[in-house]
């Protein structure tokens, strides 16, 4: 084992959170390595004194009760700004947005479902009528197909909202958002991203409505490029960011936070290019 | 026409937050968690203020430590609305503390996140907590330094390191907290660590020559 080796797992050494194997090589290094003992023992030293912090010391400037009433007191002042609000905009805060997604999401069903066939693909003999057979079927039956398939999206990404949560003016550890090493530098320099806004949008590709939301700097206007709203178990990717992460929240996230939405078409398995009817997201980083 | 009289508990037992009773049932007190969410989804005050003294003191640690002890009482004051808010809609899926601690965390990020940027280290002067018997016992200055080189942390390495580091959570727990892999917490502490290695560590060398 080398320096860096060592260094890469440091932290880990300490806290004793390594395979035998690893853990033995690990000490064998610092028998001959002075650097990384010493760094191995700031490592110790660092995480003894953290454990050693003891929360009971941190008290409320004007002690317990005091924070208990002021507690009290911003819910009665939340619970009466609620009552005073007429019963279309309690129901709007409460269910009106992820109504809205299902709404629309109903919508591209209904018009998935009678709207008119669309010429697939752009392949010789494909957008004029003609039936022509790719991989064991018609063109029309790949049509009719793939309209099935998309209709079958939407009514699981209908079940899929319900658990989806976005978190707003959120900061999503580098490993997580898969930022760009550039955005990582500057998360690393800032702590986290100023002045992030959640962008709600709806797009409609190749026959698929995709709802969703996504956070970005004002900075960077529509085209902001940081992700944070994912699906659980979402496979993809929006402007070069894969999805990975889902924010388990849930219905008990806070009011005030955008519709719990962000769906992309699962994969489908390859077809020939001819007559093909792919939802995709452009790649790039274009605006919504 | 007479109204008819609304169905429900009387206020007393139910009247929400404005009418707290300050004698909690006692069976209450020694109950489960499942008995006190329901008794806050009933909106029962005695519950809500059971809450708050469970977590009250982790809370309030969290907010301190990743939002500077200037802005705890803020923070702690917007994370317990946020949880009795929220417990009614409270499905379960988490432990009750775990999902707590979630929303002081990102009560705690969310302050962070919006609040006018400081110069570095000037939260750090304002948030040490007063040294004292929780100070390590070999060095009671390293425990105030410490709390300066954590306040130099950018937010989320600060948030990982406080959860494990002093607050005792597991990698698993710190990333149900966070909201991120298990992974994810493992090399976010790593990094912490290296970070505060690198403010603190000539002091440390210094101190082993002694």
């Amino acid at each position: 084992m080398g320096c860096r080796e060592f260094e890469a797992i440091a932290s880990r050494y300490v806290d004793n959170d390594l395979d035998a194997e690893v853990a033995s090589a690990a000490r064998g290094h610092l028998r001959d390595c002075c650097a990384c003992r010493e760094r191995a023992d700031d490592e110790a030293e660092i995480a003894a004194a953290a454990r050693a912090l003891r929360t009971e010391d941190l008290t409320p400037g004007e002690g317990w009760d005091a924070l208990w009433e002021g507690i009290r007191a911003r819910v009665a002042e939340e619970e009466r700004a609620d009552a005073a609000r007429p019963r279309w905009v309690r129901w709007w805060r409460s269910h009106g947005r992820r109504a809205a997604v299902a709404t629309a999401a109903a919508a591209a069903l209904v018009g998935l479902a009678f709207g008119s066939p669309r010429p697939l693909g752009g392949g010789p003999g494909a957008g004029a009528g003609g039936d022509d057979v790719v991989a064991g079927e018609t063109v029309s039956e790949r049509a009719e197909r793939e309209r099935l398939e998309a209709a079958s999206w939407v009514r699981e990404k209908l079940e899929d909202i319900r658990d989806i949560s976005v978190r707003e003016n959120d900061y999503l550890p580098d490993d997580h958002r898969r930022a760009t090493a550039a955005e990582r530098a500057a998360l690393e320099r800032e702590g986290a991203p100023a002045e992030e806004m959640v962008f709600l949008y709806q797009r409609q590709a190749a026959g698929v409505v995709l709802d969703g939301a996504f956070s970005g700097t004002r900075d960077g206007g529509g085209g902001g490029t940081r992700i944070s709203a994912v699906r659980a178990g979402a496979e993809g990717e929006v402007h070069g960011y894969p999805l990975i992460e889902v924010d388990r929240e849930g219905e008990a996230g806070e009011a005030g936070r955008p519709p719990d939405a962000f769906s992309l078409p699962r994969p489908r398995p390859p077809e020939p290019a001819r007559a093909r009817a792919t939802a995709r997201v452009p790649e790039g980083g274009g605006a919504w | 026409m007479a109204r008819s009289k609304p169905e429900g508990p009387a206020p007393e037992a139910s009247g929400g937050i404005l009418s707290l009773p300050r004698k909690r049932p006692a069976e209450a007190a020694a109950g489960g968690e499942n008995e006190i969410v329901d008794a806050c989804r009933r909106g029962e005050a005695w519950a809500m203020e059971l809450v708050y003294h469970r977590y009250r003191r982790r809370v309030y640690a969290l907010a301190s430590r990743i939002a500077g002890a200037e802005d705890a009482d803020e923070v702690a004051q917007e994370a317990f609305v946020r949880v009795l808010r929220g417990l009614p809609k409270f499905r379960g899926d988490a432990a009750l503390g775990t999902w707590i601690y979630r929303l002081a965390v990102n009560a705690a990020l969310t302050h962070v996140s919006r609040r006018p940027r400081r110069p570095a280290g000037d939260d750090a002067v304002d948030s040490i907590p007063a040294p004292g018997a929780g100070a390590d016992a070999r060095d009671p200055g390293l425990s105030a330094r410490l709390e300066r080189a954590l306040a130099e942390l950018p937010t989320g390495y600060r948030a990982v390191l406080v959860l494990h580091d002093i607050e005792g959570f597991s990698h698993e727990e710190c990333a149900e907290i966070i909201g991120c892999r298990v992974g994810t917490s493992k090399s976010q502490l790593h990094k912490a660590r290296a970070r505060m290695r690198e403010i603190l560590g000539p002091q440390l060398a210094a101190e082993r020559r002694r």
